[in-house]
């Protein structure tokens, strides 16, 4: 069963011909019910309205004219989500292996407390039958578990699973102190290591706070109120 | 050859219908495969899904779409047709912009590197890393930025027992050290004024508003 762009033929009669016509109605009906809100949908003001939309590999970038722009998937393994600007202008990847893409993709992000554990905001469930309907929300990506090794050490394990895509990501650490404290000038940064892999790697990053003061050294215990971390990874 | 709704007329003889329909059969299934897979791909399977989709620079906004609705369109935005989206509360977002997707900052450089300059990992605009003198890396943009009034994160460890801190390179006039085409940074332990030379990994990363 195939749609037919040369029906009707002159020679036929309308017996073959009707038969042909229902063929073609159902073949669109079938094809654009792909993606669309069907031609009888019983919703008639969402007819030909979008689903969703599937778009597989089209194995190079589109060509486009002047005044419009292009969305679609280009590669294998994963296909990935681009955009194309008019006048066949630049390319731009959207997402890349699951993460949002602009320029730079962030993998991993986290807030937390003192004691490594992760921060939560209350947010709305949106539920149209329970508008005060609220749900926890933790502030990190799903791939993000925080330890906290020695209770008398600020210093902090970061766990990434699935793991990063690479080592050699970009990190964007800061801290907030509690006031009141004496010695609370602290700074939290990577762990200090001789060897890069003991302390950044894709399962784990090691983040220690310091004295930013002439004191030196490791920061006291108590003196961090909240630790925020972003990861971000370069993508070609 | 162009679609035409009132075909066949109800007054016609078939022989005069038989052309107008073809060409309307033969419209419905070209017509539909702008942007999409036509009704007679090879590829069943294909049948009805996108190849792309191509958003018409629009003069205005649509209307607010209904509720559990989203809008997709495109509009002028610097002189070029971007993607945005509006809501059923008829506000709309911006999705793309020159280029880039939309998220009111963009990064423009970023690189990790140690102190033999070698960089790693998939740098971001960044051509190379130099060292104008010792203790300070200058990061070298792919791009001259239309100006220097960016965001910055400078950060990076050694082997010491004291806090590393990482920060644009002091001096008495800004452009010197953040630049269009560069920014040099450099790194000290607390109280110290002399800059470290021996940090395992530094990690720089550079903003601009879009």
């Amino acid at each position: 069963m195939v749609y037919r762009t040369g029906i009707p033929s002159i020679n036929n009669r309308v017996t073959l011909s009707a038969a042909q016509f229902k063929q073609n109605y159902r073949e669109m009906q079938r094809y654009l019910s792909r993606d669309h809100v069907p031609w009888n949908d019983p919703d008639n003001k969402k007819r030909g309205y979008h689903k969703v939309v599937t778009l597989p590999d089209q194995g190079g970038d589109p060509t486009t004219a002047a005044g419009v722009i292009a969305l679609y998937a280009n590669g294998s393994s994963p296909t990935e989500l681009y955009t194309r600007n008019e006048s066949d202008g630049s390319v731009q990847k959207v997402y890349s292996n699951g993460y949002a893409v602009n320029g730079l993709a962030l993998e991993a992000y986290v807030a937390f407390d003192p004691f490594g554990d992760i921060l939560k905001v209350e947010r709305s469930t949106n539920n149209p039958d329970d508008p005060g309907e609220t749900e926890e929300v933790a502030l990190a990506t799903s791939n993000v578990t925080v330890t906290k090794p020695d209770i008398n050490i600020e210093e902090y394990t970061i766990s990434f699973s699935p793991s990063l895509s690479t080592d050699n990501y970009h990190w964007v650490i800061d801290q907030r102190c509690v006031s009141g404290i004496i010695n609370a000038n602290v700074q939290i940064q990577v762990e200090n290591n001789a060897t890069y892999s003991n302390v950044v790697s894709k399962d784990t990053l090691k983040l220690k706070a310091y004295r930013v003061d002439s004191t030196g050294g490791a920061a006291p215990v108590g003196v961090l109120e909240r630790v925020v971390l972003q990861i971000y990874t370069g993508v070609s | 050859m162009t679609y035409d709704p009132n075909q066949p007329v109800a007054s016609d003889d078939m022989s005069e219908s038989v052309t107008p329909l073809a060409t309307n059969f033969t419209q419905l299934n070209t017509v539909f495969g702008n942007d999409h897979y036509a009704f007679d791909d090879t590829t069943a399977a294909n049948r009805g899904r996108h190849q792309q989709v191509t958003f018409v620079e629009q003069g205005a906004e649509p209307d607010a779409p209904l509720t559990d609705e989203l809008r997709m369109f495109a509009k002028d935005s610097g002189g070029q047709p971007e993607i945005f989206v509006k809501e059923s509360s008829g506000t709309s977002y911006q999705f793309t912009k020159a280029g880039s997707i939309y998220t009111g900052l963009l990064p423009f450089a970023s690189v990790n590197f140690d102190t033999t300059l070698m960089t790693y990992g998939t740098t971001l605009g960044v051509t190379s890393v130099t060292s104008p003198a010792s203790g300070k890396y200058q990061i070298n943009f792919t791009n001259t930025q239309s100006d220097n009034d960016y965001f910055w994160t400078v950060s990076g460890f050694n082997s010491g027992s004291n806090a590393v801190i990482g920060q644009p390179a002091n001096s008495g006039v800004y452009s010197d050290v953040v630049n269009v085409d560069y920014i040099i940074v450099e790194f000290r332990n607390p109280g110290s004024s002399t800059r470290l030379t021996n940090l395992t990994r530094m990690s720089v990363t550079c903003w601009r508003f879009q």
